[in-house]
């Protein structure tokens, strides 16, 4: 006991050290929602400040004044030049503009100061104090005595001045920031030169207790990644706690024993203690916000699809490329093209590495700081199939693809919990533990190299002489082929679209019938499937590997490629691969880059970041684009065109033959409808396939065509069949009853409205009945089955669909493709066939989109189909929610304040549009506060005041009612 | 739209599997042909020299090749002797082998001047630049010049066995030194430098696989034999109670660590108290200091450091017990800034080399005097005390040496065989000898004391250990 006790205090300087280091990154993270890959950067740089100006001559104290001085400087640099021109793209890409920070800065220092170790100058006294068979330093002592004051000053910072508050409020909503006259850009700016201050104070110190070199020193922010995941990013006292127990590990696992003995030890433990923290998070399902996206973007967004005039350049360009691509190799004469070839090889693997994280990243939104760690689980398996197995290439390369997807799924297990950010240093925490543990143990090690006859025999089948390099080139192109072709097959089918929705808004994807958690378990397996399969492909290629070659920093790097790239666009992941491997031939070539590599490569990447914002997809379409332009291209393109317009109408032809042919053998075999039957709802299916429905709403156009008086609801309301209902539902949230025994039913074919004043508990009412919220009591039952513990997804699934009160689409997609993804319960097919393109997910994706076609064309959305949602006005943007929920097909639909936002004319124009709907027997129950409109449409209102029903009945009788009119509406309704 | 993209999907798809199909066919149908699959190390020019080139492992086989080589070699000698050639040039016999022309001898090696290696490996191109410089400006060798490219990899190790197949490609005769490790480890791993029949001479990369490879022949002492000389030294000074902190990351740690368990446990009447693995970078190794204190419970009387000297002087700072009687440190210590650093409390530290460093009555050695001089003439700020600086220098004087005793008749089979039998003596080390069996050339180190004076680090003494050797060799 003593000796833990002995080893925690002398795990208090290192505790000291990484607090300092985690509050600067969650202050920095609070105030920009940026994560500061640079800080170790920004740690390192004041500390050879302090040293050169104390060579100058300068006392230590003004030396060390102006060393933080310096890091504010450097944190407003590093905003300023990497950060703030990202801020209208991704949160991924201003994580990799950090990267590009540290990059660049790290290079800058080792240039400047050199690699050798400095003696750093001593802000403290010389001195230590005994502690058992230990001693601590005066130095070391300081520095956890500094991080208790700069913390509680932080604090107070935060918490009891205005600044703190401008900061804490602009890090949470910029535009309200924004609206009440403060300039966020100028709060951000200021939190990142505290940051940096910050940064630069640690530094100093750290390194007055140790010494001075770049690639250490920076190395020093890793732990308080790990001490800033603890604390969710967000807490200062929590970042201080998560560093006391990053330290404490680091103190305590040396005198464990084995453990202690064990290499990688602390970070093994660590990682597991990572897991625990994670495993207690909530899990909740987030919803997406498309306003938010618009406003951030400022006009920029990414585009998963870039699409061109026509789409011809493109496919004229991909033809060209196409053609060359079996004379690449031939390139260059002798060792030059030998050389060429060895960047193609290796643009190949990383092109594998890209349409992973295109994958997992761009499209699902789960930002991944640890394939390299995946790709490194590939590259040794594969070593030990070929060695301990004998199971030659190409054999082995599934094999090993599958146990990186396996990994890659336990991670997302635990991951899956978390998201954005926080997801992102989880993951780098993952890759942090396979670098300096799973990489380091013997078992696995061991199989460090292939001897060449376990690659494959000659004579045998099927064999690849890999000696050439040619070969090579041929097989892994093949690979990264197939890899692209199964990614854009998934792209374009109801497993990609679910990966977009889950993206755009975890809540709207959940409402759609989309299970969140398997769709994000699925994208981790299929991305660690393709990151296996690039370490495969390392290993076969060079045929050992060493210690350290898959460390945590290289998945900065491989991150980088697929933001380089465009972040979700299978052509600019491949694109920059192609421009970052090529640079090993150019520093092969040029040999006055000697001692630049570092730097050339991260100004490489800075520069490409930020001249093309959008990646190079978007720079390439524009080249593309220009080109086309011209006559001359034109011309050819007419050409081209031609010929490919008969070679794509022969494969058309020879598809529908094939899948014709199919339908017809599963209809035999009983395994599917015969065609023409519909598997949607009679509801829905009749108005999205009788041509006689008029034309609702011409709502591109902003003209009502034609508007038909709904026939009105039978009498007798309980003689319908109840299609929910809520019983004595009551929900609290601490000591706060929200909801108070709330009873409400919703009949068949009725609209049911639910009214109350601001936080009576309609909203919690609503996200209790939708399963967003688990009631604290009572019972939720839909169609007379209990789903009050149900998950969002299921309870889609038993036949209800909803719209947000927040705009809920996927501002990537299209209208046709947002409204596509409400097709996901119907379509039975699997993301195998969806890989494979198989004739049966052919003839679902037909129906899908006819059935979509229906809708669009009902609610007169065809003008805006092919557009983004996020180039939509708001009103427009409404209606989509509607139709959205109408392709569900479900004939319970849920609206949340559906006229919110909207004007009279719209909210007039969606009224009309929902008594439609319900003479088409649709169930509807929203909750609205625009009681006008309420009334006006509603067969049946609750009432709720302060969490309780205050009253129930028809529009007439609501309107009516005395403690309606006093408690909600303030005065009697016209009539 | 979509049937659109999904017939271009369609023609990807279908490409990528005929590019997989076609690649087998045409391997298999190359092969019936008798044409091969790989485009292989070009073959040497000229009249001839088929028996020299085309017949050994040079021309691609396998290591079990390189006797036939060597036998081959020897042949050739005779067939030059008797062909009448001389060494200069017009005289020399052409282009005798790959990357030999007849007046020139294509060489390359990787270097590391980016990247965290840079700080200690960053001198290493000063010390062939310098042999190089000087034997050119002799006229080369039997009238070829020495033509070196030198590229930087960054210590990256898939950049430096690329760059080290591009060489092998591009047709170099060899790889001397090749400092940075991480690429050239890979590259012998890989297999590629043992088919090849590549020669890397005067490598310094001190971990073991160096010397087990019948293509490397290195010149510095390996770690695991700086280990076993330490224990040796300390057991034949009286210690029997020994304590060792070794780096557990890096594999140089992890192979000496293991050497110097391995050899004290089999010493009579010995022991490791203290064995303590650290990860270097840390910013404080307070805890581990304490742990290895506990089990040395001030009883340790040797205490040896495996350490890289940043993390040395980390660790040192944490006032870690040191031996009763003699605390070592590993070649990796012998580095000036290190001493520096660590100042009065590392004084009377023995840190042992296998080389003769520029220090003291030693720097006026004949060698080193020129190594000094011949070092600074291309960069005179260079620190000579550098040992990975001074082992490229040496390095590569070593092959420049085996490339004058194979001759004008300039063969990797013959350079092997001239290696494989080559003694070579100089005042920069003991004397190094190469076998076909015994990579282990530089099997000696010597020890240099931590000289401190008013609280400064004031140079190295030479312990006057003499030259001690592996005692497992």
């Amino acid at each position: 006991m003593i000796r833990f006790l002995v080893a925690l205090v002398l795990s208090l300087p290192n505790i000291g050290a990484y607090a300092i280091l985690a509050v600067g990154i969650v202050m920095i993270y609070r105030a920009s929602k940026v994560l500061n890959l640079a800080h170790g950067a920004m740690t390192m740089i004041p500390p050879y400040v302090v040293y050169s100006l104390s060579k100058a001559g300068l006392p230590a104290l003004p030396a060390v004044v102006l060393g933080i001085v310096a890091g504010g400087l450097l944190g407003w640099g590093v905003e300023r030049v990497f950060v703030r021109p990202l801020r209208g793209e991704s949160v991924t890409a201003q994580t990799v503009g950090t990267v590009a920070a540290l990059g660049v800065l790290v290079a800058l220092a080792a240039k400047v100061w050199g690699t050798t170790q400095l003696p750093a100058v001593r802000v403290f006294p010389e001195g230590r104090i005994a502690i058992s068979q230990s001693s601590i330093s005066y130095g070391e002592l300081g520095l956890f005595f500094v991080m208790i004051v700069v913390t509680g000053a932080l604090l107070v910072l935060f918490q009891r001045t205005d600044l703190g508050l401008l900061m804490r409020g602009t890090a949470e909503n910029r535009r309200a920031a924004s609206l009440m006259g403060v300039d966020p850009d100028r709060i951000t700016g200021f939190a990142w030169i505290l940051g940096g201050a910050l940064a630069g104070l640690s530094g100093i110190l750290l390194a007055s207790v140790t010494n001075l070199h770049p690639y250490t020193l920076s190395l020093q922010a890793l732990p308080a990644f790990v001490a800033a995941l603890f604390a969710g990013l967000a807490s200062l006292l929590g970042a201080v706690a998560g560093a006391g127990i990053v330290g404490a590990v680091a103190g305590i696992v040396p005198i464990l024993g084995k453990l202690g003995e064990l290499q990688g030890g602390s970070e093994l433990f660590l990682a597991l203690t990572a897991i625990v923290v994670m495993a207690t998070k909530g899990g909740r399902l987030v919803a997406g916000d498309i306003r938010s996206e618009m406003s951030s973007a400022g006009g920029r967004r990414e585009r998963e699809h870039v699409k061109l005039p026509g789409g011809r350049p493109v496919v004229a360009v991909a033809v060209a490329l196409f053609a060359l691509f079996p004379f690449m190799p031939f390139m260059g004469r002798g060792g030059q093209g030998f050389a060429i070839l060895g960047s193609l090889n290796k643009a190949a693997i990383f092109a594998v590495i890209a349409t992973a994280l295109v994958l997992l990243t761009g499209w699902v939104g789960q930002i991944s700081l640890g394939h390299a760690a995946l790709v490194g689980v590939g590259a040794y398996t594969t070593g030990m199939f070929a060695q301990a197995l004998h199971i030659p290439f190409p054999l082995n390369l599934p094999l090993a693809a599958l146990l990186a997807a396996g990994v890659a799924t336990a991670l997302g297990v635990v991951a899956v919990r978390v998201r954005g950010l926080y997801l992102a240093v989880a993951t780098l925490i993952f890759s942090w533990m396979a670098d300096a543990f799973l990489f380091r143990q013997d078992w696995l090690t061991r199989y460090f190299r292939i001897d060449e006859p376990n690659i494959g025999k000659p004579g045998t089948f099927p064999y690849f002489d890999f000696s050439d390099r040619r070969i090579f080139y041929f097989v892994a192109w093949a690979v990264a082929g197939l890899g692209l072709y199964a990614a854009a097959n998934l792209r374009d089918s109801k497993t990609g679209r679910a990966f977009f929705a889950v993206r755009g808004s975890e809540v709207a994807a959940s409402s759609l019938g989309i299970d969140v958690v398997r769709y994000k378990l699925l994208a981790f397996s299929i991305s660690g499937f393709l990151a296996g399969a690039a370490g495969n492909l390392i290993m076969t290629e060079s045929r050992a590997i060493v210690p350290g070659q898959f460390q945590f920093n290289i998945s900065f790097l491989l991150l980088s490629i697929a933001v380089v790239g465009g972040t979700s666009s299978l052509g600019g992941g491949v694109a920059a691969s192609v421009v970052f491997a090529s640079l090993d031939y150019v520093f092969f070539k040029v040999r006055a880059l000697g001692g630049l590599l570092d730097i050339t490569s991260a100004a490489l990447l800075a520069v490409v970041l930020l001249a093309y914002r959008g990646g190079l997809a978007r720079a390439g379409s524009s080249i593309v684009a220009a080109i086309a332009r011209q006559a001359w291209a034109v011309r050819a393109l007419e050409g081209a065109d031609r010929a490919w317009m008969q070679v794509r109408d022969d494969l058309a032809w020879l598809r529908s033959q094939i899948a014709a042919r199919t339908s017809q053998r599963l209809v035999l075999a009983g395994l599917a409808m015969p065609a023409g039957a519909s598997m949607y709802t009679p509801a829905v299916s009749s108005f999205a396939e009788d041509d006689d429905v008029p034309q609702l709403l011409a709502v591109a156009g902003g003209s009502v065509d034609v508007i038909e008086r709904p026939r009105p609801l039978p009498a007798g309301r309980e003689s319908r069949a109840i299609v929910l209902r809520a019983d004595e539902v009551t929900v609290r949230f601490g000591g706060l009853v929200a909801v108070n025994g709330v009873t409400l039913e919703v009949r068949e074919g009725e609209i049911v409205g639910l009214i109350g004043p601001n936080g009576a508990g309609k909203t919690v009412t609503f996200n209790s009945i939708a399963g967003i919220v688990t009631p604290t009591s009572g019972r939720v039952t839909l169609y007379d089955k209990d789903v009050t513990n149900v998950p969002v997804h299921e309870r889609a699934q038993l036949g209800v669909a909803r719209t947000f009160q927040a705009i809920q689409l996927v501002p990537q997609l299209s209208v046709f493709d947002n409204l596509l993804v409400a097709t996901h319960l119907h379509n039975p097919t699997g993301f195998l066939s969806h890989v494979a393109v198989t004739p049966r997910a052919l003839e679902e994706e037909h129906r899908a989109r006819e059935r979509v076609r229906g809708v669009v064309s009902l609610l007169g959305l065809k003008d805006a189909a092919e557009r983004q949602v996020a180039d939509l006005p708001f009103g427009v943007l409404r209606m989509v929610e509607v139709a959205r929920a109408m392709v569900t097909g479900f004939k319970f639909i849920m609206l949340d304040e559906p006229a919110s936002g909207l004007d009279n004319t719209e909210t007039e124009k969606l009224t009309e549009v929902l008594l439609q709907v319900r003479d088409l027997g649709v169930t509807l129950l929203l909750i609205e506060h625009d009681v006008k409109m309420v009334t006006s449409v509603s067969d049946y209102i609750y009432v709720l005041e302060r969490g309780t029903l205050i009253a129930e009945g028809p529009a007439d009788k609501i309107k009516r009612d005395p403690a309606v009119v006093a408690a909600y509406l303030g005065e009697p309704v016209e009539a | 739209m979509s049937r659109f993209l999904n017939s271009t999907k369609g023609i990807l798809a279908l490409a990528c599997v005929s590019v997989l199909l076609g690649t087998i066919t045409f391997q298999r149908l190359g092969a019936a042909g008798g044409a091969g699959g790989g485009t292989g190390p070009v073959t040497a020019q000229g009249p001839g020299e088929a028996a020299d080139v085309g017949g050994p492992g040079a021309a691609g086989t396998d290591a079990g090749a390189a006797g036939g080589g060597a036998a081959a070699a020897i042949g050739g000698a005779a067939k030059a002797a008797a062909s009448g050639l001389e060494c200069r040039r017009g005289k020399n016999g052409g282009a005798t082998d790959i990357g030999v022309t007849g007046d020139r001898i294509k060489l390359a090696a990787t270097v590391v001047q980016s990247g965290i290696g840079a700080s200690f490996l960053g001198s290493s191109p000063i010390g062939i630049q310098a042999v190089v410089r000087k034997i050119n400006s002799e006229g080369g060798i039997c009238g070829r010049i020495l033509d070196i490219k030198l590229v930087d990899d960054a210590w990256d190790a898939n950049r430096g066995l690329g760059f080290i197949r591009n060489f092998i490609e591009e047709g170099v005769f060899a790889l001397p030194v090749t400092p940075s490790s991480e690429g050239l480890t890979a590259a012998i791993e890989s297999g590629d430098i043992s088919k090849a029949g590549v020669p890397v001479v005067g490598s310094d990369g001190m971990l073991i696989q160096q010397y087990r490879n019948p293509w490397v022949w290195p010149v510095a002492t390996a770690t695991v034999s700086t280990m076993r000389i330490m224990a040796k030294y300390a057991y034949d000074s009286g210690v029997r109670k020994f304590g060792l902190v070794y780096d557990k990351l890096y594999r140089f740690g992890k192979e000496g660590s293991q050497a110097f368990k391995e050899y004290v446990e089999k010493l009579p009447a010995a022991e490791v108290k203290s064995f303590v693995g650290i990860n270097p970078g840390q910013p404080n190794y307070s805890s581990d200091v304490e742990e290895f204190n506990q089990r040395c419970s001030n009883d340790c009387e040797f205490v040896g450091l495996l350490l890289e000297p940043g993390t040395a002087e980390t660790w040192i700072a944490g006032r870690p017990q040191f031996g009763t009687k003699m605390t070592s440190g590993a070649q990796t210590l012998f580095n000036e800034r290190f001493a520096q650093n660590c100042g009065k409390l590392c004084s009377g530290m023995l840190v042992w080399t296998g080389y003769n460093p520029a220090v003291g009555p030693l720097a006026a050695l004949p060698d080193i005097a020129a190594f000094r001089a011949d070092v600074q003439s291309v960069s005179p700020t260079v620190d000579v005390t550098n040992q990975f600086l001074q082992g490229s220098y040496l390095g590569m004087t070593v092959f420049a040496e085996a490339l004058k005793r194979v001759g004008p008749q300039l063969t990797r089979a013959r350079l092997r065989q001239v290696l494989d039998s080559m003694d070579f003596q100089s005042s920069m080390a003991s004397q190094l000898s190469w076998r076909p069996n015994q990579r282990h050339a530089n099997a000696t180190a010597h020890a240099f004391e931590v000289v401190v004076t008013q609280g400064s680090f004031n140079g190295w003494r030479d312990k006057q250990t003499g030259w001690v050797r592996d005692p497992t060799l």
